[in-house]
């Protein structure tokens, strides 16, 4: 075997993928050429520098960027979830093709939901309006249609009253809540979304250094009361204290505060200038794209919910339904929980404040 | 694959992304570090496997799953990655790769003289940065199946199916990529003692 043969194939043989022939000309070869045989060593030496080059680990807020970009793309790839594009891009301008088709999908679904449940509830609810219709079945397109335009007109009114905030954001949930109750059973947790139109959880970190502890804690308590919130945990604990032969016991404090948004900002303020902060942070972490898609997702298991509770009433092989059922009834309820949990994270904010007692070392400090 | 993989694959199909994030939980640190090792700094690193993670999750819908996920899955990391490196040169026009090409296009390596790897070594304990450092000055192509052969430790069959070539092709790329390695090893084993 000559040299530069040795050297095509001089990789292979380090990972065992020549065949036996091959590799008995190789060896050979390792035992006459002292280059080649330096050369196989500097690879191996390659070889076992790149296999002990360690794995990093993932950066700290990896999985959370990666699933706010998913949030993002996931309603492109959802086919039941379309109507969030119409969020994504709030139109300023009154658009008759979007609204006659938005229209239409829920003139669609008053069809779909009438002809499916087929009782009087849906039908109650669209004789609201108008106020004499017979509850044959002949009379539902009509009376459908009916309902249809009274959306598009309602649309209409609400582009006319504001017409350069005009958005879309929430009015078609309101739609939700307010004309097919039967369809979101759950209404307290949608409507409180169209109260508002971004979810923003606000966090701070506040570690202070106070002389007193105890008079500096009955301060936080009076501004903890004063904003309407609450003190959601505190623990004490004694400092031990080897310094300067002081006898007095040190006190640390650890609360979190839950403070209404509203006053968030000027009781951190206040909070500050009970001591001197060691340190200290606030963030705010916007869930809006979140919490709708969220909530669109619990909207859309009702429907299925729905359907399925008739199935059930139809099918004989009722065993698949059911657990079809309680599947969507399991993840409907771990979505809410979610909603709840971020409802009550947006509406309070929270604040993670430590005291320690300090005692100053030069009292000059201390004024 | 397995059954819960599989079931995890059709759930994400349909836009799920909790099931997206336990499908890819044991894939996602593979392939940042397939990303950070091409690219060489964490911040690009973390943004191109975001990149190609969210891609991954949008073309599952073409995954037909007569091959394996984890293939189809590498294969658009290490593209992610080629194309991103590709981007940043045209920023910087200017290639590393021109160091070991010659006319025809084909690379070129000396036969080593008498410098001798190990010895180089011996004196240096940074060489865990001097890896890091010397790959980025490989040409992507070597590159990449160096960072999955060698630090992965991916057979030669799956690397042919990820890097989407022949397995001729693959043995002959971790050969050169080796050697080429082991040269600029050398050369910045010796900047590193001048210095």
């Amino acid at each position: 075997m000559r040299c530069e043969n040795f050297r095509e194939i001089i990789s292979l043989y380090i990972d065992n993928e020549l065949n036996q022939e091959e590799t008995i000309e190789i060896e050979k070869h390792l035992q006459v050429c002292e280059k080649c045989s330096r050369e196989y060593e500097d690879l191996l030496t390659v070889k076992k520098l790149l296999s002990e080059t360690p794995q990093v680990e993932l950066p700290e807020n990896f999985k959370i960027e990666l699933h706010k970009k998913l949030v993002e793309t996931a309603p492109q790839i959802d086919n039941n979830i379309k109507i969030i594009d119409f969020y994504k891009k709030p139109k300023k301008k009154f658009n008759w093709k979007m609204y006659s088709s938005i229209a239409a999908v829920f003139l669609l679904m008053i069809v779909s939901v009438a002809v499916l449940k087929n009782n009087d509830m849906g039908i109650n609810k669209f004789t609201r309006v108008e106020d004499s219709v017979p509850e044959s079945q002949e009379n539902m397109p009509m009376e459908i249609k009916e309902n249809g335009m009274m959306y598009s007109s309602d649309f209409k009114r609400r582009a006319a009253g504001k017409p350069g905030e005009f958005t879309m954001d929430g009015s078609d949930l309101d739609i939700f809540t307010k004309e097919v109750p039967k369809i979101t059973r759950d209404e307290s947790i949608v409507k409180e979304f169209t109260n508002s139109d971004s979810k923003i959880i606000l966090k701070a970190h506040l570690h202070l250094g106070v002389k007193d502890h105890d008079s500096a804690y009955k301060e936080v308590k009076g501004l903890v009361d004063e904003s309407g919130g609450y003190i959601q945990s505190h623990d004490i604990s004694n400092k031990s204290f080897a310094e300067n032969n002081t006898k007095k016991l040190l006190k640390i404090s650890d609360m979190i505060l839950r403070i209404p948004r509203n006053k968030f900002d000027n009781t951190f303020k206040e909070l500050v200038k009970l001591g001197t902060p060691v340190s200290q942070n606030t963030s705010s972490h916007d869930i809006t794209r979140e919490y709708r898609y969220t909530l669109e997702k619990v909207l859309s298991l009702q429907r299925d919910e729905k359907e399925l509770r008739e199935a059930l009433n139809k099918e004989k092989d009722i065993s698949e339904v059911n657990d079809e059922l309680k599947r969507v009834r399991k993840e409907m309820s771990k979505l809410k929980d979610s909603i709840e949990n971020w409802d009550d994270l947006v509406e309070l904010s929270t604040i993670d404040i430590k005291l320690e007692e300090v005692v100053l070392k030069d009292k000059g400090i201390e004024n | 694959m397995s059954d819960i993989e599989k079931i995890l694959i059709e759930k994400s199909k349909n836009g799920d992304i909790e099931s997206f994030e336990r499908l890819i939980e044991k894939y996602q640190i593979v392939a940042f570090n397939i990303a950070y090792r091409m690219i060489g700094n964490k911040e690009d690193a973390s943004d191109i496997a975001q990149e190609a993670l969210i891609k991954v999750f949008k073309s599952l819908k073409s995954f037909r799953g007569d091959s394996s996920f984890s293939t189809w899955f590498y294969k658009i990391v290490t593209n992610k990655c080629i194309d991103a490196i590709r981007k940043m040169k045209k920023v910087k026009t200017y290639s590393l790769d021109k160091e070991f090409e010659t006319d025809n296009g084909n690379y070129s390596i000396e036969v080593g003289d008498n410098r001798y790897l190990p010895d180089k070594l011996y004196e240096i304990k940074e060489k865990r940065e001097l890896v890091h450092s010397a790959l980025k000055r490989i040409p992507e192509k070597y590159r990449t199946v160096l960072i999955l052969r060698d630090i992965q430790g991916f057979t030669y069959e799956e690397i042919s199916r990820i890097i989407d070539n022949p397995l001729g092709t693959v043995k002959s790329r971790i050969n050169r990529g080796r050697l080429l390695l082991k040269e600029i090893l050398i050369e910045e084993s010796e900047l590193f003692l001048e210095n």
